[in-house]
Protein backbone atom coordinates (compact mmCIF):
# COMPACT_ATOMS: atom_id res chain seq x y z
CA UNK A 1 0.00 0.00 0.00
CA UNK A 2 1.19 3.30 -0.76
CA UNK A 3 1.94 6.10 1.79
CA UNK A 4 -0.10 8.74 1.95
CA UNK A 5 1.72 12.11 1.78
CA UNK A 6 0.78 15.28 2.81
CA UNK A 7 2.29 18.51 2.00
CA UNK A 8 2.18 21.52 4.39
CA UNK A 9 2.67 25.04 3.39
CA UNK A 10 3.31 28.29 5.34
CA UNK A 11 2.47 28.93 9.06
CA UNK A 12 0.46 26.65 10.92
CA UNK A 13 -1.38 28.73 13.28
CA UNK A 14 -4.68 28.73 15.07
CA UNK A 15 -5.62 30.82 11.66
CA UNK A 16 -4.36 28.14 9.09
CA UNK A 17 -5.74 25.34 10.81
CA UNK A 18 -8.96 24.79 9.53
CA UNK A 19 -7.53 24.19 5.95
CA UNK A 20 -5.18 20.96 7.21
CA UNK A 21 -8.18 19.64 9.75
CA UNK A 22 -10.67 19.52 6.59
CA UNK A 23 -7.57 18.21 4.37
CA UNK A 24 -6.80 15.81 6.64
CA UNK A 25 -10.80 14.57 7.41
CA UNK A 26 -11.40 13.96 4.35
CA UNK A 27 -8.25 11.14 4.05
CA UNK A 28 -9.68 8.13 3.52
CA UNK A 29 -6.49 6.22 5.71
CA UNK A 30 -6.50 2.16 5.23
CA UNK A 31 -5.69 -0.34 8.00
CA UNK A 32 -1.58 -0.13 8.55
CA UNK A 33 -0.99 2.77 5.87
CA UNK A 34 1.55 5.43 6.51
CA UNK A 35 1.12 8.94 6.50
CA UNK A 36 3.88 11.23 5.63
CA UNK A 37 3.74 14.71 6.47
CA UNK A 38 6.09 16.58 4.51
CA UNK A 39 6.84 20.56 6.40
CA UNK A 40 9.75 21.37 3.86
CA UNK A 41 7.30 24.26 3.59
CA UNK A 42 5.92 25.11 6.94
CA UNK A 43 7.94 27.63 8.49
CA UNK A 44 5.82 28.18 11.53
CA UNK A 45 3.39 25.80 14.26
CA UNK A 46 1.81 26.53 17.70
CA UNK A 47 0.10 24.45 19.60
CA UNK A 48 -2.65 24.75 17.77
CA UNK A 49 -0.95 23.16 15.10
CA UNK A 50 0.54 20.61 17.25
CA UNK A 51 -3.23 19.31 18.41
CA UNK A 52 -3.87 18.55 14.71
CA UNK A 53 -0.78 16.60 14.32
CA UNK A 54 -1.41 14.61 17.72
CA UNK A 55 -4.43 13.73 16.68
CA UNK A 56 -3.67 12.35 13.36
CA UNK A 57 -0.64 10.29 15.35
CA UNK A 58 -3.46 8.82 17.30
CA UNK A 59 -5.75 7.97 14.29
CA UNK A 60 -2.98 6.44 12.31
CA UNK A 61 -1.50 4.55 14.68
CA UNK A 62 -5.11 3.33 15.91
CA UNK A 63 -5.27 1.82 12.28
CA UNK A 64 -1.81 0.14 12.40
CA UNK A 65 0.53 2.91 10.47
CA UNK A 66 2.45 5.36 10.84
CA UNK A 67 2.73 8.88 11.03
CA UNK A 68 6.08 10.46 9.78
CA UNK A 69 7.15 13.94 9.86
CA UNK A 70 9.69 14.85 7.27
CA UNK A 71 11.81 17.84 6.66
CA UNK A 72 10.86 20.35 9.91
CA UNK A 73 12.70 23.61 9.69
CA UNK A 74 15.17 23.98 12.26
CA UNK A 75 12.63 26.92 14.52
CA UNK A 76 9.96 24.80 13.96
CA UNK A 77 11.86 21.45 15.50
CA UNK A 78 13.00 23.51 18.25
CA UNK A 79 9.41 23.93 19.37
CA UNK A 80 9.07 20.17 18.69
CA UNK A 81 12.22 19.79 20.89
CA UNK A 82 10.72 22.04 23.59
CA UNK A 83 7.24 20.68 23.65
CA UNK A 84 8.43 16.51 24.13
CA UNK A 85 7.02 16.01 21.11
CA UNK A 86 9.94 15.55 19.04
CA UNK A 87 9.99 12.07 21.90
CA UNK A 88 6.52 11.03 20.83
CA UNK A 89 6.61 11.64 16.47
CA UNK A 90 8.60 9.71 13.68
CA UNK A 91 11.02 11.48 12.02
CA UNK A 92 12.58 11.26 8.73
CA UNK B 1 13.47 56.50 18.71
CA UNK B 2 11.12 53.48 19.68
CA UNK B 3 7.35 54.40 19.54
CA UNK B 4 5.33 52.57 21.59
CA UNK B 5 2.23 50.43 19.82
CA UNK B 6 -1.12 49.33 20.50
CA UNK B 7 -3.45 47.16 18.82
CA UNK B 8 -6.83 46.27 19.54
CA UNK B 9 -8.09 42.61 18.67
CA UNK B 10 -11.86 41.80 19.19
CA UNK B 11 -12.21 37.72 21.03
CA UNK B 12 -12.10 35.83 17.43
CA UNK B 13 -8.72 33.66 16.40
CA UNK B 14 -8.84 36.09 12.78
CA UNK B 15 -8.04 38.78 14.88
CA UNK B 16 -4.64 36.92 15.54
CA UNK B 17 -3.63 38.33 11.55
CA UNK B 18 -3.72 41.79 13.41
CA UNK B 19 -0.66 40.96 16.00
CA UNK B 20 1.39 38.54 12.94
CA UNK B 21 1.04 42.04 10.96
CA UNK B 22 2.34 44.04 14.18
CA UNK B 23 5.26 41.51 14.99
CA UNK B 24 5.98 41.70 11.53
CA UNK B 25 6.11 45.76 11.74
CA UNK B 26 8.27 45.38 14.68
CA UNK B 27 11.01 42.92 12.36
CA UNK B 28 11.41 45.33 9.99
CA UNK B 29 11.58 48.87 12.61
CA UNK B 30 14.15 46.94 15.12
CA UNK B 31 15.65 44.77 12.38
CA UNK B 32 14.95 41.75 14.95
CA UNK B 33 16.39 38.42 14.23
CA UNK B 34 14.42 35.37 12.76
CA UNK B 35 13.99 33.57 15.55
CA UNK B 36 13.44 36.29 18.04
CA UNK B 37 9.88 37.02 16.09
CA UNK B 38 9.54 33.48 15.40
CA UNK B 39 9.35 33.14 19.31
CA UNK B 40 7.22 36.55 19.72
CA UNK B 41 4.29 34.87 17.69
CA UNK B 42 4.18 32.02 19.54
CA UNK B 43 4.42 33.24 22.89
CA UNK B 44 1.59 36.19 21.74
CA UNK B 45 -0.59 33.23 19.74
CA UNK B 46 -0.49 31.09 22.63
CA UNK B 47 -1.59 33.67 25.18
CA UNK B 48 -4.15 35.67 22.75
CA UNK B 49 -5.89 32.28 21.54
CA UNK B 50 -6.31 31.66 25.38
CA UNK B 51 -7.86 34.74 26.34
CA UNK B 52 -10.24 34.78 22.71
CA UNK B 53 -11.08 31.23 23.32
CA UNK B 54 -12.20 31.85 27.36
CA UNK B 55 -11.72 35.26 28.53
CA UNK B 56 -15.45 36.13 27.11
CA UNK B 57 -18.11 32.92 27.11
CA UNK B 58 -20.80 33.83 25.08
CA UNK B 59 -19.68 37.34 24.54
CA UNK B 60 -17.82 39.87 22.78
CA UNK B 61 -14.88 41.51 24.07
CA UNK B 62 -11.95 43.06 23.06
CA UNK B 63 -7.96 42.71 23.96
CA UNK B 64 -5.42 44.83 24.14
CA UNK B 65 -1.81 44.72 22.77
CA UNK B 66 0.99 47.36 23.89
CA UNK B 67 4.51 46.86 22.87
CA UNK B 68 6.81 48.87 24.97
CA UNK B 69 10.44 49.05 25.23
CA UNK B 70 12.09 48.67 28.32
CA UNK B 71 15.47 48.97 27.23
CA UNK B 72 17.72 48.85 24.86
CA UNK B 73 17.90 45.36 24.78
CA UNK B 74 14.11 44.16 25.83
CA UNK B 75 10.44 44.54 24.25
CA UNK B 76 7.58 43.45 26.45
CA UNK B 77 4.21 42.96 25.20
CA UNK B 78 1.24 44.19 27.71
CA UNK B 79 -2.10 41.97 26.85
CA UNK B 80 -5.34 43.64 28.95
CA UNK B 81 -8.79 42.29 28.75
CA UNK B 82 -11.79 42.61 30.96
CA UNK B 83 -12.71 38.78 30.83
CA UNK B 84 -13.05 36.85 33.65
CA UNK B 85 -9.85 36.98 35.97
CA UNK B 86 -7.41 34.33 35.04
CA UNK B 87 -4.30 34.05 36.14
CA UNK B 88 -2.53 32.11 33.73
CA UNK B 89 0.62 31.66 36.21
CA UNK B 90 -1.24 29.78 38.44
CA UNK B 91 -2.64 27.36 35.55
CA UNK B 92 -1.41 23.65 35.82
CA UNK B 93 1.47 23.87 33.28
CA UNK B 94 1.56 20.64 30.57
CA UNK B 95 3.71 17.65 31.42
CA UNK B 96 5.90 17.40 28.10
CA UNK B 97 7.49 14.03 29.04
CA UNK B 98 4.07 11.90 28.87
CA UNK B 99 3.42 9.61 25.77
CA UNK B 100 0.67 10.27 22.69
CA UNK B 101 -1.65 8.39 24.12
CA UNK B 102 -1.53 10.50 27.89
CA UNK B 103 -0.93 13.64 25.87
CA UNK B 104 -3.52 16.58 27.09
CA UNK B 105 -2.70 19.95 25.14
CA UNK B 106 -3.91 22.19 27.75
CA UNK B 107 -1.21 24.17 29.88
CA UNK B 108 1.07 23.58 26.53
CA UNK B 109 0.44 27.38 26.11
CA UNK B 110 1.41 28.76 28.77
CA UNK B 111 4.45 26.25 29.26
CA UNK B 112 5.50 27.71 25.54
CA UNK B 113 5.25 31.47 26.84
CA UNK B 114 6.98 30.81 29.83
CA UNK B 115 9.83 29.26 27.81
CA UNK B 116 9.99 31.49 25.25
CA UNK B 117 9.47 35.26 27.10
CA UNK B 118 12.42 36.24 29.91
CA UNK B 119 9.81 37.42 32.10
CA UNK B 120 5.78 36.81 32.40
CA UNK B 121 4.01 38.56 34.91
CA UNK B 122 0.59 38.73 35.71
CA UNK B 123 -1.38 41.29 37.83
CA UNK B 124 -5.76 41.52 38.46
CA UNK B 125 -6.83 45.21 38.32
CA UNK B 126 -9.81 46.00 38.77
CA UNK B 127 -12.18 44.62 36.14
CA UNK B 128 -8.87 43.64 33.89
CA UNK B 129 -6.70 40.77 33.81
CA UNK B 130 -3.18 42.39 32.67
CA UNK B 131 -0.57 39.82 31.65
CA UNK B 132 2.85 41.54 30.34
CA UNK B 133 5.65 39.22 28.73
CA UNK B 134 9.26 40.72 28.28
CA UNK B 135 11.65 39.28 25.55
CA UNK B 136 15.38 40.40 25.25
CA UNK B 137 16.17 41.45 21.50
CA UNK B 138 19.54 41.53 21.72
Amino acid sequence: MEPITIYIDGPLDALHLNDLQENVNSLDIQEGQFVILDCTEMNYISSSGLRVFLSMHKDVTAKNGKLIIKNLQPLVKHVFDMTGFSQIFNFE
Amino acid sequence: MFQEKIIILNNQLTELQKMFDLTEELQKELELPKEVVFNMNLALEEALTNIILYAYPHSQGTIELKVKKEDEKSLSFTLKDKGIAFNPLEAPEADVTLPATEREIGGLGIFLIRQLMDLVEYERKGDNNILKMTKKIK
